[in-house]
């Protein structure tokens, strides 16, 4: 799914700010006599530092805690979620003599890793401490090693998208975990015209090869990796409904969802997560919610994919303890507060919380993602960003979009 | 009796052709024009103040959103690219559209030459962008930064730059130049004294565009930015990190808006003011 | 004659010799100096991209070898009808801008009076360029949606029973959203145009009985086509590249160029890219051609370019 329009915005420490701020709380308890606060604040200056590249979706709202934690400072350059334009900076442009590790949505190391771009992740790296402990539904998914199951990536984040919905609209109890089908979106009756459904082939189409799937209506091998005669099958069913004016409109942003949700412009959407949670923020709690459904879920993860260059350099240790740093109980508690997310490990997220006095609330939202997302996750299927035959299946959603 | 009946239809075509509405109608269809412009401009101010902006409709109030912008430098450094890389890509663009723009008039044939120089304008912004990308980074391998958005730019203003330079120098009396020479002035001179307090407008206004052009420019920067950001890569990028929502871009758009209005009203007053005396 | 006198004797020896030396080589060169590069930063990245479009990617990768593959599949999936789409949104929302652009550029360069006013108006066009156009576009979907400002008073007053739903999502919002946006560019070089015009020309025009409709149109609209032609390509060229308007009031149901190189470009299809490209440059030039040949007929090439 693309973000293009974007309007809106995180307020995002940097490093300079950071330090900044660090020097001032040195300056302060120099003057105030809070002398232990000086080492800590020398120590910021000449950690070792790892560059980073990816979606801002995997950093910290802020990375003192990691700082605090580890010792090793990272400093990420945002891209946004275009796998175009993400893949040609590595490729084309070089970028693992600059950077150190690259954070994407799964499918980019099916491509980047044979092709020599990223370094195979050593398992048995000293610094990689948890990778023992963490569970192979995560470390061994889709989202970080390639067909062959090289280990190319350590993930970070993911979570199983559906869609977002009114209860009361549909005549459902706001609090219901029933599970919906996707019909909800493509074929209902009741939903007719009252449905947004993402713009970008990427995000759009496999869901709706799902329930064609699911549903027998259709014989589609791989959801996530069509072939183009799938692809046109499914194509030709949205054209289908598309003139039987099923959608009321094909989003395009992440504001568009939140906004599409808040004004009630729809009943339905295919939709991230997060756009519930804010919308939900405006309407009242659970006056939408996120759907559980019989299908199966768009499972997405962020892998964290080391450069081969790095791999030469002299901060492979820093670089590693990061990517174990990805794995723990702060990075997961602090990243399923902030948007939800879920990810590997989650047990240390609840168990940091606890330890380090969350809210009762807090606590049991944490718990409430571990279970949601060990639900949700038995289903089909793993997402990709560069299915296999890409050329034929955007062809055919361009298609789609000309009807 | 046809006679009469035409002549008072001609009377009436004209009274018609003086009548003031015309003026009004003129007037008033630019003036809803603006209205439609910045009824939204008004409204992201109101929304910039509210609570919950991404609803889209205004209040409960509050100036959180302004707190968290100034709370935060991380857009310092990418505004900062934007105002430079304008300055640039605006002072360079005036400069060399005022040469060509005083040649093209004298040339023979400067159909061909003209069309080579506008054809951006035609060329879509990813497009411009890719090709610029691969001729630069795949074909000659250098390493892309500020200074490829710059030329990136500058390629997108170079054509408003020109033709509003062209506006000036089609209409220009080339006889003046002429008349200053044969009274003994050198060329530095002419130019100076002559063409440039003439051609000042459009130059001002091609600098001016230039900067405009290059400030909001995105999706040829995308391609040329190797890992920098200029302003609108940075809302770009803040958009996919699928975090709660703080639009803080409503905030800083609210307070461009705010300057800019009293300053460049205040600039385009001066140029009246001193094409006026001139 | 005065600075002659002035200027004693030797200075008119010195002179002749200077002119030739620094006049032409100063001024030709910088023009062949440009030029050049200007080949080498345009021409030539668009000869490659040109070229890019006789080749196919599979798997995020081009393949170098020459087909007609890119071509062929631009018309059998129905890809080329957005280029059309395109042109057809943009050149009507240009003969918009035009139609109420030019009497509101005439009105400001010669009926408005005050030079406040005038530098406010001016202002007041210039400021868009520098906010966010999504910012101010995301704007019209809370006024024109079915629970928007607009659908709530049409509904209160009692003057439908149904939202209105063709308000939001469908080409009409898209021209809605593009019109506003891209009035400035329009208006801005036809202004200057007019604002050269000689009052004098103007008042002669009167004294000989013109009417005002035979003022403007034997005098002011030859003398300011310069103004039009620029204002029609700055209005055309931005109209074409329509990225934003489209994604956030479209809704999906209007899909142009931009986007649809964007779809293509996040498989890295270069090819498509390129083709996409040089279909709508193609189309545009035979547009520019036939502006061309209908301007020479109306207003003589003299007239817009010497």
């Amino acid at each position: 799914m693309k973000d293009k329009f974007s309007t809106t915005d995180q307020v995002q420490l940097t490093r300079r700010s950071l330090l900044q701020s660090m020097s001032a709380l040195a300056g302060t308890a120099a003057l105030g006599s809070a002398a232990a606060m000086l080492p800590g604040a020398a120590r910021a200056a000449d950690m070792p530092v790892v560059k980073a590249y990816g979606v801002p979706t995997a950093a910290l709202k802020d990375w003192s805690p990691m700082e605090a934690s580890i010792g090793v400072r990272c400093e990420l350059s945002g891209t946004s979620n275009d796998v175009g334009v993400f893949m040609r900076d590595i490729m084309a442009s070089n970028l693992g003599e600059s950077t150190d590790l690259f954070i994407f949505e799964s499918g980019t190391e099916d491509i980047l890793g044979p092709r020599g771009f990223y370094a195979e992740i050593e398992t048995d790296n000293p610094e990689l401490t948890l990778w023992d402990r963490t569970s192979d539904d995560w470390k061994r998914s889709d989202v970080v090693t390639d067909p062959k199951g090289t280990q190319w990536g350590v993930p970070v984040i993911g979570n199983a998208d559906s869609f977002g919905y009114f209860p009361a609209k549909l005549g459902m109890a706001p609090d219901s975990e029933e599970e919906l089908s996707w019909s909800l979106m493509f074929d209902d009756e009741n939903t007719r015209g009252r449905v947004a459904f993402g713009q970008g082939w990427a995000y759009s189409f496999p869901s709706a090869a799902l329930y064609l799937k699911s549903t027998g209506k259709a014989e589609i091998g791989n959801v996530a990796d069509m072939t183009g005669d799938e692809a046109k099958v499914v194509a030709d069913f949205l054209i289908e409904r598309k003139k039987a004016g099923q959608f009321r409109t094909l989003y395009g942003a992440f504001e568009e969802q939140i906004q599409l949700l808040t004004n009630e412009e729809v009943d339905v959407i295919n939709c991230w997560e997060p756009a519930v949670r804010e919308a939900n923020l405006v309407l009242g709690p659970d006056a939408t919610r996120y759907a559980y459904t019989k299908e199966g879920y768009f499972k997405w993860g962020h892998g964290a994919y080391v450069a081969k260059q790095a791999m030469e350099r002299d901060n492979v240790d820093a670089i590693y303890k990061v990517l174990n740093y990805f794995l723990g109980g702060e990075y997961r508690a602090l990243q399923a507060r902030d948007r939800g997310y879920a990810g590997p490990n989650m047990d240390l997220g609840v168990a940091y919380a606890e330890e380090n006095g969350w809210s009762a609330e807090e606590v049991a939202a944490l718990k409430a993602t571990e279970a949601k997302v060990a639900k949700k996750f038995s289903k089909p299927f793993v997402s990709t960003t560069t299915p296999q035959n890409s050329a034929d299946i955007e062809d055919q959603w361009q298609r789609f979009l000309n009807a | 009796m046809t006679d009469a009946t035409a002549a008072h239809a001609a009377h009436t075509r004209r009274e018609i052709s003086y009548s003031p509405a015309w003026k009004a109608l003129g007037k008033w269809a630019g003036y809803l024009m603006l209205a439609l412009i910045y009824f939204p401009l008004l409204w992201l101010v109101l929304l910039s103040i509210s609570r919950d902006p991404l609803s889209g409709i205004p209040g409960p109030f509050s100036l959180q959103h302004y707190r968290a912008l100034f709370a935060s430098d991380a857009w310092h450094m990418p505004m900062l690219a934007s105002v430079v890389i304008g300055l640039i890509v605006g002072l360079i663009s005036a400069v060399t559209a005022t040469i060509i723009g005083r040649a093209v008039p004298t040339m023979k044939r400067p159909g061909q030459v003209l069309l080579m120089f506008v054809l951006p304008l035609f060329v879509p912004g990813m497009s411009m962008g890719a090709a610029l990308f691969i001729f630069g980074r795949s074909v000659l391998g250098l390493d892309l930064g500020f200074w490829s958005i710059a030329v990136g730019h500058y390629v997108w203003a170079f054509p408003y730059a020109l033709l509003i330079v062209l506006v000036v120098t089609l209409r220009f009396d080339r006889t003046l130049i002429e008349a200053g020479r044969d009274l003994g002035a050198s060329d530095w001179q002419v130019f100076r004294d002559i063409e440039f307090p003439i051609l000042m407008p459009g130059i001002v206004s091609a600098g001016l565009f230039g900067f405009l052009m290059s400030f909001n420019e995105v999706m040829r920067t995308i391609f040329l930015r190797g890992t920098d950001e200029t302003m609108p890569v940075w809302n770009w990028i803040q958009a996919a990190a699928q975090q709660s929502q703080v639009p803080i871009i409503f905030s800083l758009s609210s307070i461009i808006l705010l300057i800019t209005l009293p300053l460049l009203s205040a600039v385009f007053w001066l140029l009246f003011v001193r094409l006026n005396r001139t | 004659m005065t600075m002659n006198t002035e200027i004693d004797g030797a200075a008119p020896a010195v002179r002749p010799r200077r002119r030739p030396l620094l006049r032409p080589p100063v001024a030709k060169l910088a023009f062949w100096g440009i030029s050049a590069a200007w080949f080498v930063l345009v021409i030539v990245p668009l000869i490659i991209l040109f070229v890019f479009s006789f080749f196919t990617t599979e798997y995020f990768q081009t393949v170098y070898t020459p087909s007609l593959d890119t071509w062929t599949g631009l018309f059998s999936s129905g890809r080329f009808e957005v280029t059309l789409r395109t042109l057809r949104v943009a050149l009507t929302v240009t003969l918009i801008e035009l139609a109420v652009g030019f009497p509101f550029a005439l009105w400001l360069a010669k009926g408005c009076r005050s030079s406040l006013g005038r530098a406010i108006v001016l202002a007041l066009l210039t400021i868009p360029f520098f906010l966010d156009l999504s910012s101010r576009t995301i704007v019209w979907r809370a006024i024109l949606g079915q629970g928007g400002l607009i659908n709530t008073i049409l509904l209160s007053t009692g003057l439908t029973d149904q939202p209105v739903d063709w308000l939001l999502y469908s080409e009409f919002s898209v021209h809605f959203g593009m019109i506003p946006a891209l009035f400035p560019p329009m208006v801005l070089p036809i202004y200057m145009a007019i604002t050269l015009i000689d009052d004098n020309l103007l008042e002669a025009s009167n004294d000989l009985g013109a009417t005002p409709a035979q003022t403007l149109w034997r005098v002011i609209v030859p003398l300011s086509l310069p103004g039009v032609v620029a204002g029609f390509v700055f209005t055309l060229g931005p109209a074409l590249a329509a990225w934003v308007e489209p994604g956030m009031l479209g809704g999906g149901f209007v899909n142009l160029l931009s986007s649809s190189i964007e779809s293509a470009y996040t498989a890295l299809r270069y090819p498509v890219v390129a083709a996409l490209s040089a279909f709508v440059i193609g189309l545009l030039l035979v547009l520019l051609g036939l502006l061309m040949l209908i301007l020479r007929r109306f207003g003589g090439a003299g007239l817009t370019l010497r």
